[in-house]
């Protein structure tokens, strides 16, 4: 089965508007009947609570261009430079690619990644993503929500966090010859965060495949959490019982949390998060707690101190 | 006439050192007119504000190096003309119109510095005063970088030749701040850095190497050279005969 189900477009071609509408229209149409067909089995609860909320998206303005999309991106497993990622990632191979999910499960699974794409219904999610060094690019996912993937593994009850693994490969990721960071890149969710429906996993961007630069074949996206949160090139998901260390907090902990939770007020000695820069504008913009989404996220950190807990 | 390459050099030097002043007058203001021409053709690429506040911070500390690095490339220079009695080697022993370039480069560092600040009190903070004092507290490489941007205002105001005669002693010690500020500009760009960026690397090797050449200067080598006494302003010293040359 196709990888998405969108026809494929030369990638070196900038997305006319007026196709990508169309295309829209057709995922909607899809995401319905998706909605229909899974709505019996496995997400009934999940979805029916938040099918609102999720349908009710904040706006963000109009998508950032596909061509700064790819060229502008931090991917420290090549290099800190982020307009030469697109170069060096061209390098990577995404196939033959597994992902397996371990750990705290009743039924560990390995998918080969095409035959995973081919059984999820895939839908579109236009999310907007803020790095935490103060920009921001709203983006039109294609994917899967993770939760999905998660119950076909069916996780016990011991498991409360979800670790991510991405790929660790110094041939080719030539940054990860360099002790910059603990490699391989590893990130992490609470549980009841990682089945949220707004999570997800991403396999292409404005319909196309996504390339090697944002994270394919697959990556993660958590919209209300900063960007180093939503790891590229997933190869392991593990559900453990204790919170799982990750790269950034072990690299930096005064600067990184385990939560990272995007917060126009929780300064650390390197950032200042009150405003972002949306990519293709020139002045600052506030920035908005939980980027947005606090809607349909502030739920899971009610009774939680977000400065303590950053 | 015979073409001779050390006369016309001994001529462009010497003679003509207003001309070289102005080449590099010209050269210094060359990354300036790259940045400008990017912003008007809006080539500054896909995040124009994390570019022009990277560019410009990085030529602070570039001309703070090529400041530091005149003192020693006129002592060595002259020290080796002299040593190895070179053809003309008396006269390109002179060469005192290097330490004249220290003030350019220096100056030129204060330039990009408060094209730096610019950037980051407009278009970075939007000039809201109120959040831009708070960032201060917050954020301790921002202070540094104030803290830095006001030691080279004081050197920058000083460095007019009428005060640089005025001062005399006085502005050697006001100038020697070059040394702290140097340190302070690199725990700046160390303390906002997500990872050692090479560009970090090279430039704390590079005023590394620049001050340990003082200190070695300072502490092992005894300093007879009365008629070098780094000012700018009086060059035309008599170099006594049988004096021990060090650099």
């Amino acid at each position: 089965m196709a990888k998405t189900l969108y026809p494929k477009v030369n990638s070196s071609e900038i997305t006319d508007e007026s196709i990508w509408l169309s295309r829209r229209a057709f995922i909607k149409t899809t995401l319905s009947t998706a909605l229909i067909s899974t709505s019996g089995s496995l997400l009934s609860k999940e979805l029916n609570a938040l099918k609102s909320p999720v349908l009710r998206l904040p706006k963000h303005g109009s998508l950032t261009k596909y061509k700064d999309i790819t060229r502008y991106n931090n991917y420290y497993e090549f290099t800190s430079d982020k307009k030469l990622v697109h170069h060096y990632a061209k390098e990577l191979k995404t196939e033959p690619w597994t992902i397996t999910i371990n750990g705290e499960v009743e039924k560990p699974l390995t998918f080969d990644i095409d035959k995973l794409l081919g059984m999820m219904s895939i839908e579109e999610r236009i999310y907007s993503l803020r790095c935490v060094e103060g920009w921001s690019m709203v983006i039109p996912w294609n994917g899967f929500p993770l939760a999905q993937l998660l119950k076909m593994a069916k996780p016990t009850s011991k498991a409360k966090y979800v670790k991510f693994t991405s790929l660790l490969d110094p041939e080719v990721m030539i940054g990860q010859r360099r002790p910059i960071l603990n490699w391989p890149y590893t990130e992490g969710l609470r549980i009841d965060e990682a089945m949220h429906p707004l999570t997800f996993l991403a396999s292409g961007i404005y319909g196309k495949d996504i390339l090697p630069q944002n994270g394919a074949p697959i990556r993660l996206v958590v919209p209300w959490k900063y960007g180093y949160k939503s790891l590229k090139a997933i190869t392991h998901i593990t559900l453990l019982e204790k919170q799982p260390k990750t790269t950034w907090v072990d690299a930096n902990p005064d600067n990184y949390g385990f939560y990272s939770n995007v917060n126009p007020k929780v300064s650390t000695p390197m950032w200042n998060q009150r405003k972002e820069v949306k990519i293709g504008e020139v002045r600052k913009k506030r920035t908005q707690l939980y980027n947005g989404y606090g809607e349909q996220v502030a739920h899971l950190y009610k009774d939680m101190d977000l400065t303590k807990f950053y | 006439m015979q073409f001779n390459l050390v006369h016309l050099f001994k001529l462009v030097t010497r003679d003509y050192f207003k001309y070289v002043k102005y080449l590099f007058i010209f050269l210094s203001l060359v990354p300036f007119l790259i940045l400008s021409w990017q912003f008007y053709t809006e080539q500054l690429g896909i995040n124009p504000l994390a570019y022009l506040t990277k560019v410009t911070g990085h030529l602070v500390i570039i001309f703070l190096i090529l400041t530091l690095l005149i003192t020693p490339l006129k002592r060595i220079s002259s020290y080796l003309m002299t040593k190895y009695q070179l053809k003309y080697g008396k006269r390109l022993a002179d060469w005192n119109w290097i330490i004249k370039l220290r003030r350019i480069f220096g100056l030129y560092s204060f330039y990009y510095a408060c094209l730096h600040l610019a950037v980051y009190v407009w278009f970075d903070q939007g000039l809201e005063w109120e959040y831009i004092y708070e960032d201060i507290l917050e954020r301790p490489f921002i202070m540094v970088g104030v803290i830095s941007f006001l030691i080279l205002l004081i050197m920058a105001i000083t460095s007019f030749k009428v005060l640089i005669k005025k001062l005399k002693k006085k502005w050697r010690k006001i100038h020697m701040s070059i040394y702290p500020l140097s340190i302070l500009c690199l725990i700046h760009y160390w303390w906002l850095s997500k990872t050692i960026e090479s560009e970090l690397i090279l430039y704390s090797i590079l005023t590394f190497l620049l001050l340990l050449y003082r200190i070695l200067v300072w502490t092992h080598i005894v300093r007879i050279r009365k008629d070098d006494t780094g000012m700018e302003v009086s060059t035309r010293h008599k170099v006594p005969l049988n004096h021990k040359v060090i650099f």
